[in-house]
């Protein structure tokens, strides 16, 4: 409803305006006019209405109402100060910076002066000014904000373009003939502007600000050398840390680092601490040549290096943990073993002897005879029990005839059809229990759930992997995630370093495949990263190798604690420099004087208003630029040299000066050949400041001394007056001593030759550099370097004309083309150190800013923090998405499970595409589309930094959730197996001790002595089979720790001990089972240590607080076994040997 | 004599049934767990309830709990624990909670007859039955001061045949002496061991146990 009174609104307002502005008997005029106003006001309707943008719509309509009110001179141009607003603030309203808000300023204010009192002139300025207000924003635009400040330069553009094409045209044009199709090109141009503004508004979205997507920062990637790579502007640039283990420098992914040869136009620059080699940057030789830009890349590497090093303390945590769970296991399996070789030599060895001796027992009377034959009945079924039993400790076969002979066993007691094919070629004997009990658990999981007739057990090692495969017709439908069974397989193939993979589809059967490496992975390198590590070595060890500088420009970087800094910058501060500054501005000023003045055709510039036009340029372009490179030299350290090239360029001028000074105009004459000689320096130093070959410096010292050599000697002896070709200064000459016009005209001579060939050396030599150099270094120094070898030709050319022709003439055509290149030239090496500058300052700033930001961000965890900060929400949570798993964790590594996102925001952090994070915040507090100008290239590189962190946390909460699987699961294993033996052998065994008493008192009865005595050396074994089978039975699981808890336990293995153990204060409550067993294995492992070591007596003491099982085990010098420690570990406690007295603390919940 | 019996293992608890029933002693039921013998015993009252210490639903201490209420709920029936294992803490913490009419033993001697009745009419007649194995365990029990050191030959046996629960006529009739040497043996190893003579014999062998496992 508002809307449409709106738009009938801006019909009526349309109408009205035309009616007042033109007459109708004009289409031609207000048709178009009328056009226009509409579509700022339908688009501006529309834009409030359906995009989600408001400020533009406002803008939009307002700049149509204006548009309508400008019907006299006094409002012509009003619409301006809207549309302005509009281009500049796109999307939106609000100005992104101050330069911005001036711009629109100016633009309101602009709009509101009459059209009469405006100039042409003032026009082309301020449509410039739009068009390069737009561009900063553009280019200084990131993510997602790049596409509309794309937008804003594209329409600020054209208006500007057409803007400036009508005030040309009208100036052109005489009279009015060109306003009126300058004014339809200009109406076509703003509905343009308006409909495309509209259009990328983007479509609107759903009424609250959820899954927002919001782009990082372009950066390839957030690793260090990207960032780096970007800042120096070497693509190729390397960033390797010194591996004591490897005993070279690797790449954080752990690729060793070559260190580049000479002359391959690539550098290394060692990065060393505390005298021990620490990281090395491979790079252009030519992009890392500045100290202070080392300085702070070193620096920068320092820092990132903190969060490399978390990063590896993160892995070692993780391949400890993984080393944990294979020790457990190893020991689990080991322990095993060790019962079933206790089982086979104690019970079932008495076993056997039973049997015989009851095999040998005749007579005793009948009844006698009915309970011996039950008692061997129950002897038979104890012993097959005690078969079962083994092989479920340890399959024999397995020991003694290697893999195939043990699945043949194993598949005997599988009640359904099972094909082997097994080859056991190349497969490593320590793989086999793997293999084995991955079988051995498949099948009983078929023979279990899966109701099937036919199963199929494959085995082959190819390459170098081992491949299992379990496959049956039963009914499916196994979850790998369900069943402890298959967890506990996939814990045991993990930790061999395979995968296991189950695909079970309802009603198709189940097949369960591993594949298993023949080699285990070795952890990966190691990174030094923090004077912690005591691993690194001496740097002379490694430094022989380097010390030559195989990289050409090696340079070496002690880290200090503080950032590189302002301090380090005073050192190339320049006494006096505000003198310089003042001297040659002073000079450059009365340059331009004497340019403009002189008309006397004895200076180039005096030629004609464009030669003096692209001399002084030339010049005064040097100074300039070079003057900043004398104040910031840090950005630009050849800004001295440039200085002088600028000051010597003039020097012809002062020459020619007829009027001028006689001393002056001398040592103008003296000074003017130097051009040459500042050239190559310029050209051999650039960037360092100083050329970096002693040749090329020797070069450089040997032509400024052969210059002033020349040029002093050709002052003492050359009388201008007397020379025939004179022609600039034909008067002047204070310095001469006397008239030597031959040896003057030799000296000439010589020099002129020696100036083509330096300039077409310099020249060649230049171009060579950049040929040779990388991408990057080319990149970086051709815009200063192409200059100068043009430069150094066009003074090769200048002599070559000079010896030619001696007679100089500035008007003459060949002089006056020369004179053109050199000029050009020269102004274009100003351009170029220009940029040059503009670059090395960025880069520099860049870095430090990066330096900062690591230095702020070198705690991980904060990126939340920050990111809370900049959104204004402290309660902003940030989920970083593991694509593997498919999970959302926090900084931590900590699951976040679904994340539960009610009443709140959600922002996707997306980099090109791919989801790296979701930003889960109060929809209220803030508008998370500011948030990409908020997030910095630091803080980009930390969400991958804390992503990278937060995956490798996750792994180690994985692995922990393994390994503590592992333990429970083989203790649940054992507990199981002493269960069976209580129920199963050691009743029977009772049996067989209660049939034989029988026997004997039937026997007795029956007075029948012999049998008696038999049967009573039966009864005898038969008691000492149940005290064995009972030892064991305890050795397997202690039942008095699952009936009674810890502290019966701990009784009870107090009582056997074989040394005093004094039993401290034990908590009588009951504990998680895994905890009792830790601590309960803990204190059996101390009782043997400390009777193994000889002591005379211990103390146990175990105490329960806030949540902590405290166990003290004193006096005690060893440590126990790392599985031992590892089971403790497996639960998050720990355990400490120190003061004699072995501890650990195992929370209980 | 009635007597009711708890064992989950079929073969063990037939076997005690049928020794039971031809040594003339009246088997009330017997039951497979804990909580239908609780309820046996509060229905038939028997002299004694024989119970396993493992027994369903959780195969842990069912037995011992089961006991515990049974003296406490009727102190009239006595209870005879079995175990499969050698375990003090059992016999401690049976004695602790009610120390008369109670005994522990382990599995495999009661199917020697003779001990399995002499026990049930012990504890029938209020006295305590702990297993001689327990008993050698505790005595062997590794010390650093060893008080026992102090004691006699006969001195020891008289203190662990004391700890099994026997009284002072019968450590008399198993040694063959009179009444009046026991009774002098018991004061000599009491005072030496610097424990506080109780008369109650039942009492005795509690403080002697926990005696004997304290180590200071």
């Amino acid at each position: 409803m508002v809307l449409l009174v709106a738009a009938v609104a801006a019909v009526g307002v349309g109408v009205l305006g035309e009616a007042v502005a033109f007459d109708w008997d004009e289409p031609r005029l207000w048709v178009p006019d009328l056009v226009v106003g509409w579509t700022l006001l339908g688009t501006g309707l529309a834009a409030w209405a359906y995009r989600r943008d408001r400020g533009t719509g406002v803008l939009l309509g307002v700049t149509g109402l204006a548009w309508f009110l400008g019907f006299s001179p006094a409002t012509l141009y009003l619409h301006r100060g809207p549309l302005v607003h509009l281009i500049v603030a796109f999307a939106g309203w609000r100005a992104r910076s101050r330069l911005d808000l001036a711009a629109i300023a100016v633009g309101y204010a602009a709009a509101v002066v009459p059209g009469a009192r405006r100039s042409e002139w003032a026009t082309i300025v301020l449509a410039v000014g739009l068009i390069a207000v737009a561009g900063r924003g553009y280019v200084q635009a990131r993510g997602r904000a790049v596409r509309d400040r794309l937008s804003a330069v594209q329409a600020g553009s054209a208006l500007g373009g057409v803007l400036i094409m009508g005030a040309v045209a009208r100036m052109v044009v005489p009279g009015a003939d060109a306003v009126v199709p300058a004014l339809l090109v200009y109406e076509v141009v703003l509905c343009g502007i308006a409909v495309g503004l509209f259009v990328r508004l983007g479509t609107p979205a759903p009424a609250v600000v959820t899954d927002l997507v919001v782009e990082l920062a372009e950066s390839r990637s957030g690793t260090l050398r990207d960032r780096l790579a970007v800042v120096v502007a070497d693509p190729t640039l390397q960033v390797g840390y010194w591996s004591a283990g490897a005993n070279a420098y690797v790449t954080d992914d752990g690729t060793m680092v070559e260190l580049p040869t000479a002359g391959s136009g690539v550098a290394a620059t060692f990065v060393a601490r505390d005298g021990s080699p620490f990281a090395v940057l491979i790079h252009d030789e030519l992009v890392l040549r500045d100290p202070l830009l080392v300085d702070a890349v070193a620096s920068a590497t320092r820092l990132a290096a903190c969060h490399v090093a978390l990063q590896a303390e993160v892995r070692g945590q993780l391949d400890e943990l993984s080393a944990s769970r294979g020790r457990l296991l190893v020991a689990a399996d080991d322990e095993r073993r060790r019962l079933e070789d206790t089982l086979r030599h104690g019970p079932q060895r008495s076993l056997a002897e039973l049997t015989a001796t009851l095999a040998g027992a005749r007579g005793g009377g009948p009844q006698s005879a009915d309970h011996l034959h039950r008692a061997q009945e129950h002897l038979e079924q104890a012993g097959a029990d005690l078969g079962d039993l083994a092989l479920g400790l340890h399959p024999r076969a397995l020991a003694e005839g290697g893999l195939c002979p043990a699945l043949d066993v194993l598949v005997h007691g599988i009640p359904c059809r099972v094909l082997l094919d097994v080859d056991v070629q190349g497969i490593p004997v320590d793989l086999e229990p793997t293999i084995y009990y991955l079988c051995a658990e498949a099948l009983a999981n078929v023979t279990k759930h899966a109701e099937a007739t036919e199963a199929r057990v494959e085995v082959s090692c190819r390459d170098d992997a081992v491949l299992v495969q379990v496959t049956d017709d039963g009914s499916g439908g196994a979850d790998p995630a369900g069943g402890s069974g298959l967890q506990g397989l996939a814990d045991r193939v993990q930790a061999v370093g395979g995968t296991l993979a189950v695909s079970s589809p309802v009603g198709h059967g189940t097949r369960l495949s591993a594949t298993l490496p023949v080699q285990h992975p070795v952890p990966g390198v190691d990174i030094p990263t923090d004077a912690r590590q005591p691993t690194v070595p001496p740097h002379h060890e490694a430094a022989p190798e380097f010390a030559g500088g195989r990289g050409g420009a090696a340079a070496e970087v002690t880290l200090e604690p503080a950032l590189h800094a302002p301090a380090r910058a005073a050192r190339y501060r320049l006494p006096g420099r505000r003198l310089v500054l003042v001297v040659v501005t002073g000079y450059a000023v009365a340059s331009v004087g004497l340019v403009v003045g002189i008309s006397t055709p004895t200076t180039y510039p005096a030629v004609s208003s464009a030669a003096a036009g692209v001399f002084l340029a030339g010049g005064l372009a040097l100074i300039a630029i070079g003057m900043i490179g004398v104040w910031d030299r840090a950005s630009l350290a050849v800004g001295p040299v440039a200085v002088a090239l600028g000051v010597v360029w003039f020097a012809p001028a002062w020459v020619g000066w007829p009027a001028g000074p006689a001393t002056l105009r001398s040592v103008a004459m003296v000074v003017a050949p130097f051009l040459l000689g500042l050239l190559v320096h310029l050209g051999l130093a650039f960037p360092a400041g100083r050329p970096r070959a002693s040749r090329d410096r020797v070069a450089v010292v040997v032509v400024y001394l052969a210059t002033g050599g020349y040029s002093l000697t050709r002052a003492a002896v050359r009388d201008p007056f007397r020379d025939v070709h004179c022609w600039s200064n034909c008067a002047d000459n204070v310095f001469l001593v006397s008239t030597l016009p031959g040896l003057a005209r030799a000296l000439d001579t010589a020099w002129l030759g020696m100036s083509v060939a330096v300039g077409l050396v310099l020249a060649v030599k230049l171009v060579r550099r950049l040929r040779v150099a990388t991408r990057a270094g080319r990149g970086l120094t051709w815009p200063v370097l192409v200059p100068v070898a043009v430069a150094a030709l066009g003074e090769a050319t200048y002599a070559a004309a000079l010896l030619r022709d001696p007679a100089e003439d500035p008007s003459q055509q060949q002089f006056a083309a020369v004179f053109l290149v050199r000029a050009l030239a020269l102004a274009a090496l100003a351009g170029g150190l220009a940029w040059a500058w503009r670059r090395q300052r960025w880069a520099r700033r860049a870095l430090s800013a990066l330096a900062a930001d690591l230095g702020d961000a070198a705690r991980p965890g904060t990126l939340s923090g920050t990111l809370a900060r900049a959104l204004g929400d402290p309660g902003a949570q940030v989920g970083y998405w593991l694509p593997a798993p498919g999970r959302y964790v926090d900084p931590d590594g900590r699951d976040l499970g679904a994340l539960d996102t009610t009443g709140m925001a959600r922002t996707r952090i997306e980099r090109h595409g791919v989801l790296v994070a979701v930003l889960v915040h109060d929809p209220g507090v803030t508008d998370p589309r500011d948030l990409p100008a908020k997030i910095g290239p630091a803080t980009a590189l930390e969400i991958d930094n804390e992503r990278l962190r937060a995956g490798v946390l996750a792994q180690v909460e994985d692995l922990r959730a393994s390994r503590a699987r592992v333990v429970q699961a083989s203790d649940a294993a054992r507990q199981q197996l002493e269960r069976n033996l209580h129920d199963g052998a050691q009743q029977r065994l009772l049996a067989v001790t209660y049939e034989l008493r029988l026997a004997r008192a039937a026997a007795h009865v029956a007075g029948d002595p012999d049998a008696e005595r038999v049967l009573a050396t039966a009864t005898d074994q038969a008691h000492a089979v149940v005290a064995q089978l009972r030892d064991l039975a305890h050795g397997i699981y202690p039942a008095i720790l699952t009936e009674a808890g810890l502290s019966p336990a701990v009784w009870s293995l107090a009582d056997e001990a074989a040394l005093p153990v004094e039993v401290g204060r034990v908590p009588e409550a009951r504990f998680p089972t895994p905890v009792e067993r830790a601590v309960y294995v803990l204190v059996v492992h101390g009782i043997d240590l400390a009777a193994r070591s000889g002591a005379d007596h211990m103390r146990v003491d175990v105490v329960h607080a806030d949540g902590v099982l405290t166990v003290t085990i004193a006096p005690m010098d060893r440590a126990p076994e790392v599985h031992v420690v590892d089971r403790v570990g497996a639960l998050g406690g720990q355990v400490t040997l120190a003061g004699g007295m072995l501890s650990a603390e195992v929370p209980c919940g | 004599m009635r007597v009711i019996l708890a064992e989950d293992s079929m073969l063990t608890r037939e076997g005690i049934a049928r020794l039971l029933r031809d040594a003339g002693i009246e088997v009330v039921a017997e039951f497979a767990d804990g909580d239908a013998l609780l309820k046996e015993v509060a229905l038939t009252r028997p002299d004694v309830a024989i119970t396993d210490i493992r027994m369903p639903p959780t195969h842990t201490d069912e037995g011992l709990v089961a006991a515990g209420r049974i003296r406490q709920e009727h102190p009239d029936t006595g209870v005879l624990v079995l175990s499969q294992y050698i375990e003090p803490s059992y016999a401690l913490r049976l004695l602790a909670e009610r120390p008369e009419k109670v005994g522990y033993l382990l599995k495999e001697r009661v199917f020697d007859v003779a001990i399995l009745v002499d026990a049930l009419r012990r504890i029938d007649d209020g006295e305590t039955v702990i297993d001689p194995t327990i008993v050698s365990r505790l005595l062997g029990r590794q010390r650093r001061h060893d008080p026992l050191a102090g004691l006699t030959d006969r001195e020891r046996e008289v203190l662990g045949l004391l700890a099994e629960g026997l009284s002072n006529r019968a450590i008399a009739t198993r040694l063959s002496v009179t009444d009046r040497t026991v009774e002098a043996h018991i004061t000599a190893v009491f005072a030496k061991l610097g424990l506080a003579e109780d008369p109650a014999a039942h009492r005795r062998v509690l403080a002697v146990l926990t005696y004997l496992r304290d180590d200071r």
